[in-house]
């Protein structure tokens, strides 16, 4: 057990390290956090039981996620001495992808599916967890633009009008104004982008009234008013041009975005889980297995209903095998909002192995917001009621979680 | 700007453009002449396709004002194929984009002269301009 653990934990490290020193050497790309429409849940974390709920959130994986959890826990502030990670390797390789690959076979679902590994330890008996996930999605094409070839399509066909009318516009420029020779324009063009761009910004446009410029560059201007482009900004410089050109496409993506974000989707998760009396993870046991299906259904244009069915198999308290009764819960989540905030109300029924209070019905209403692009804020508040007893009671319970995800490191 | 070699005597030349990476990747593709007295873009009108609808992303490399023009006037020409890269979720993985010259009777059967390409990532701008030019050359 602890051989397995220590290789587990040896591979995810090495893999952690190349990923870093890969992204360490592409200077270009300053992407740093960012989470998608929706809040990832990491099964090597929920494994962990560190939330009242056992539902998994479905959601998009990220190429690399961290979760820490919880800062505010049963009415008390604490440490966040847990964490998980969680890494998409298919994302990683998927330099050599193509649209077509990623539509084909199973491979939208490899793209979309993580490893996980997660720690808990419990400070009042300084007993530490380990667990190792793997979770998959799969979403439909509301909710995968990568799937959207219709969608994608309208919006690459856009682009290749303006590029057509730009680059027409290039040619008689660099023809006519530029006087170059056919074997240099070609390089002319591409290397004076700046040069262009003031030469028809609002000086250089009076020029052209008077030259061969004047019916392309009328064609492209009509063409922006159309289409709602700032002619402006996008002919100001090329830091302004591909400012610009990007804005417009997010413009596009955005109605897409906003109306997917409670599409219908399905996230399955298995984890397994380890303790050990100690922090250094000594003679760590297996403790569980955990698997998650979740069903997410969209509700009217704001809404969404999550079904969820968690499924627990511990270990038998003295012999180093599985138990053959099963935890269970059944979970209801209703979210109703936006892309970027919404509340929801939630029903949970958990049976449990254990002799006392083996049954519990959770109700539970939260919200969800996003803090700029970096940070999601998860907030829940509810009741747990333990059924089954000869007096039945209930409890308070809530939390506070704050999730980012690390889509490249910082440069 | 990569120069490639092919036979002026030998069969048609083609080019194949090829786009890797999960992003939205359109492409135009012009041929330009290399001497004065002939339109100085031999295109006509501009090739233009995207990563997203599985189609061949090929053409034979022709002078559409004049479709019989002879293959000893194509050294010095040059190939200018430009790109635009769009990030469309919150991955930038990278991307690879290719241009292969290849030369034969049909482009199932031609022979593959040599492969141009250009790779990165989009960045915080989220939309990245690429080119790919290539001057055609004569083994003679």
């Amino acid at each position: 057990m602890k051989k397995i653990l220590s290789c587990l934990i040896a591979v995810f490290l090495i893999f952690t390290h190349s990923v870093s020193s890969q992204n360490e050497s592409r200077k270009d790309s300053t992407e740093n956090f960012l989470l998608n429409f929706s809040v990832p849940d990491v099964p090597a974390f929920k494994a962990l039981g560190t939330e009242t709920s056992d539902i998994s959130r479905p959601s998009d994986i990220q190429k690399f996620a961290v979760m820490l959890t919880p800062f505010y826990s049963g009415g008390k502030a604490v440490i966040p001495q847990n964490f998980a990670m969680e890494i998409a390797p298919w994302k990683l390789a998927s330099k050599n992808w193509t649209l077509e690959k990623y539509n084909s076979k199973c491979n939208s679902i490899l793209y979309n599916s993580g490893f996980s590994i997660g720690s808990i330890r419990d400070n009042a008996t300084t007993t530490s967890k380990l667990a190792v996930g793997y979770r998959f999605n799969i979403t439909s094409s509301k909710g995968d633009i990568l799937k959207n070839t219709h969608e994608l399509a309208k919006v690459s066909s856009n682009m290749q009008e303006l590029d057509q009318l730009i680059i027409e516009l290039q040619n008689v420029w660099v023809i006519d104004v530029k006087k170059k020779g056919p074997t240099e324009a070609a390089k002319y063009v591409t290397t004076h982008l700046d040069e262009f761009l003031k030469y028809i910004s609002a000086e250089g446009s009076k020029e052209i009234q008077n030259n061969t410029m004047k019916l392309p560059y009328e064609k492209l201007m009509a063409f922006l008013k159309i289409k709602k482009i700032d002619a402006k900004k996008l002919v100001k410089d090329s830091a302004s041009y591909i400012k610009t050109r990007n804005a417009d496409i997010d413009a596009r993506f955005a109605a897409f975005k906003k109306n997917g974000w409670n599409a219908g989707r399905t996230d399955i998760a298995i984890a397994w889980v380890a303790s050990s009396a100690d922090t250094l993870l000594e003679d760590a046991q297996f403790s569980s297995i955990h698997a998650w299906v979740t069903q997410a259904f969209p509700i009217h244009k704001g809404g969404q209903l999550l079904l969820g069915v968690n499924a627990k198999i511990p270990r038998t308290e003295f012999v180093d095998s599985i138990d053959r009764k099963v935890d269970a819960a059944i979970s209801m989540r209703y979210y109703i909002g936006t892309s970027e905030v919404r509340g929801f109300l939630e029903t949970q029924y958990k049976y449990q192995n254990i002799s006392k209070f083996n049954q519990t019905l959770l109700v539970n209403l939260g919200a969800e917001f996003r803090v700029n692009k970096k940070f999601w804020v998860i907030a829940s508040g509810g009741i747990n009621n333990y059924l089954g007893e000869t007096k039945p009671f209930s409890k308070l319970v809530s939390s506070i979680n704050v999730r980012y995800t690390f889509n490249e490191p910082d440069k | 700007m990569k120069e490639i070699l092919f036979n002026p005597y030998g069969p048609p030349l083609w080019i194949n453009i090829e786009m890797a990476g999960v992003y939205l990747i359109t492409y135009s593709y012009q041929l330009w002449s290399a001497k004065n007295g002939e339109p100085a873009v031999l295109t006509n009108p501009l090739k233009q396709g995207n990563n997203i609808i599985p189609h061949d992303d090929h053409y034979p490399v022709l002078n559409d004002h004049n479709p019989t023009d002879i293959l000893t006037n194509y050294p010095g020409r040059i190939i200018d194929v430009r790109f635009n890269v769009k990030k469309v979720e919150g991955n930038d993985n990278g991307y690879v984009l290719k241009v292969n010259i290849l030369q034969g009777l049909a482009f199932e059967t031609a022979s593959l002269l040599d492969t141009d390409k250009v790779e990165g990532t989009v960045g915080e701008a989220g939309f990245k301009p690429e080119s790919i030019l290539i001057k055609l050359k004569s083994v003679a």
